[in-house]
């Protein structure tokens, strides 16, 4: 704990450092209040939940930082947490750059929202040491190839030792949007190979695998359509993992100028669920939310929310 | 006497150059050749008034020749943001989620970060010869009015009615319609300058015709024509850092 303290600390330093002192650097965030109503087992009950993101950041052409604290307090307990201290740098090569990343941040592969099998840290944030490098481009035919290899150094005591990497291949086509290949080598030696593949076919899609090259069993898939029909949208995400399969289908519509309407339905083995849920603004900045589920054994649970962005 | 019929012929012939109507294949050159840039960057602020108030929100804006173009939000509730155009594609980067979203198509005719100018109304390629059949439908003391049909289904505005400005050939106004003819959103630029031989309408405003009230005033603060820009800017890796 003293460790990731200090660690903490020299980062943010350093963070200040680099953009000059606070005065340079861009402050915004978030603050979000809930309620829930929840009915379980023919009894009513009520929690109620706060959060507040801030966020730091500097950013030039050739040197980029970022600094997210979360906090968040509920009835039972407090969390805080500091999920993004990075720096960036970026140096020319051709016409491009070859960008160097440092620090703690979420690994950004394969795509999706729920589901993500082509990332093997899907919402999680790590101490990255990471470079990205431009291998051939050639942006008349809208063919570029990247190559991004990162490692995570065991700075923290949760994390172990990992390393890998992906080949991006661009082709700017509709049909084809980018393919992605690459694997990480875990800290047991075991390597996990990932795909992903990205276009449009009427809808917006995105397919993704990882599977481990010394066990087929571990095999999972996740895949993702999107569109928008102006004011209604639909998506449509589902993945497979031990033997398990789960779907989710979302559509939001407008009604008028503010107000969201949003429905969403769960499906999967271990359980289902159903929600509906509105949005209004308020005034700028602050959201109102509404949303009801109702799950498989007639449970449900009403969520009221607030939630304020704010930026300097 | 003969020298004085053909001075009048010449004097006729000039005066009738210099006053004849211009032809629809004239004026659109003219306009074309107003918005044919081997790049462009604008600093520019958008003040967005809605039924909630005001907001204001700066951006930095890059253009290729080809009409690739990255909307940077520099300032404001969505700064950070970034919205990538490159031919009928658009990625949006989310800072929070350090996340590239690609949207397709139809999406172009979304609200731009919930201004009234769409993602096309902002980006892509500014002409419209290759997109439209266009007709001068109206000659006016100090413009042309052109009447615009897409050619294909795939045009965010399937029907546009366009008055350019006969000195400047710059667009004062426009009336942006669907397939039905219905008027979607309407433009009035003023303000024109002139910066490096070109002219720019600093001031647009621009509004969703679909809403009950408010609107959105664009507002060029800094124009530089021609910079060198690295084709490495419109890119997915450079929208995220």
């Amino acid at each position: 704990m003293v460790r990731e303290r200090k660690l903490i600390f020299i980062i943010v330093l350093l963070l200040i450092s680099i953009g000059g002192g606070f005065c340079s650097m861009n402050l915004s965030g978030k603050e979000g209040l809930s309620l829930s109503e929840i009915y379980y087992n023919g009894n009513w009950s009520t929690t109620s939940d706060a959060n507040l993101t801030f966020n730091l950041d500097y950013n030039t052409a050739g040197v980029k930082s970022y600094f997210q604290y979360d906090l968040s307090i509920s009835e039972k307990e407090y969390e805080d947490n500091l999920s993004k201290a990075y720096i960036k740098f970026r140096l020319p090569f051709g016409e491009n750059y070859i960008t160097f990343n440092a620090g703690k941040t979420n690994l950004s592969w394969g795509g999706g929202f729920a589901f993500n099998a082509g990332n093997p840290y899907f919402n999680k944030y790590l101490t990255i040491l990471s470079a990205y490098i431009p291998l051939s481009l050639n942006f008349d035919n809208g063919h570029l190839i990247y190559f991004e290899s990162f490692v995570t150094p065991p700075l923290l005591k949760s994390e172990t030792f990992t390393g890998g990497g992906r080949m991006i291949f661009e082709f700017g086509k509709v049909l084809v949007d980018s393919f992605e290949i690459g694997g990480v080598l875990g800290e047991t030696g075991d390597f996990t190979f990932y795909g992903g593949l990205n276009g449009n076919l009427y809808f917006d899609y995105g397919l993704y695998t990882n599977f481990s090259l010394f066990s087929f069993e571990d095999v999972e898939f996740s895949g993702y359509v999107l569109k928008y029909f102006g004011k209604f949208n639909f998506m449509a995400e589902g993945n497979y993992e031990n033997d398990l399969i789960s779907l989710i289908l979302t559509g939001g519509y407008q009604i008028g100028e503010k107000l969201g309407l949003s429905c969403e339905v769960f499906l999967a083995k271990v359980g289902s669920y159903t929600a509906l849920g509105l949005s209004y603004p308020i005034i700028q900045g602050l959201n109102a939310k509404v949303k009801l589920m109702r799950d498989t054994l007639n449970n449900y649970t009403v969520v009221f929310n607030l939630e304020h962005s704010f930026s300097q | 006497m003969k020298k004085k019929i053909f001075t009048i012929i010449i004097t006729l012939v000039v005066s009738f150059s210099i006053f004849a109507s211009l032809s629809v294949d004239e004026i659109v050159d003219k306009y074309e050749a107003n918005q044919k840039f081997e790049s462009l960057v604008t600093e520019a602020k958008i003040e967005i008034t809605d039924r909630l108030g005001v907001s204001i929100q700066n951006v930095l804006v890059s253009k290729n020749k080809v009409g690739d173009t990255l909307i940077e939000i520099t300032s404001g509730p969505d700064r950070g943001q970034k919205v990538l155009r490159r031919d009928e594609s658009i990625y949006l980067y989310y800072p929070d989620a350090d996340q590239v979203i690609r949207l397709q198509g139809t999406a172009l005719k979304d609200s731009f970060m919930g201004s009234d100018f769409s993602y096309e109304d902002l980006s892509g390629d500014d002409t419209i010869r290759g997109s439209y059949d266009i007709e001068l439908k109206e000659e006016l003391d100090s413009s042309y009015v052109l009447s615009l049909t897409a050619k294909t289904r795939q045009i965010a505005y399937q029907k546009e009615e366009l008055i350019i400005d006969k000195k400047t050939f710059v667009c004062t106004k426009a009336i942006l319609m669907g397939t039905n003819g219905r008027a979607l959103r309407s433009m009035e630029s003023s303000d024109i300058k002139e910066i490096n031989g070109y002219y720019f309408a600093m001031k647009t405003v621009m509004t969703d015709l679909l809403k009950k009230e408010g609107n959105t005033v664009f507002e060029l603060e800094e124009v530089e024509v021609n910079p060198f820009l690295s084709p490495s800017l419109f890119t997915k890796e450079n929208l995220s850092w």
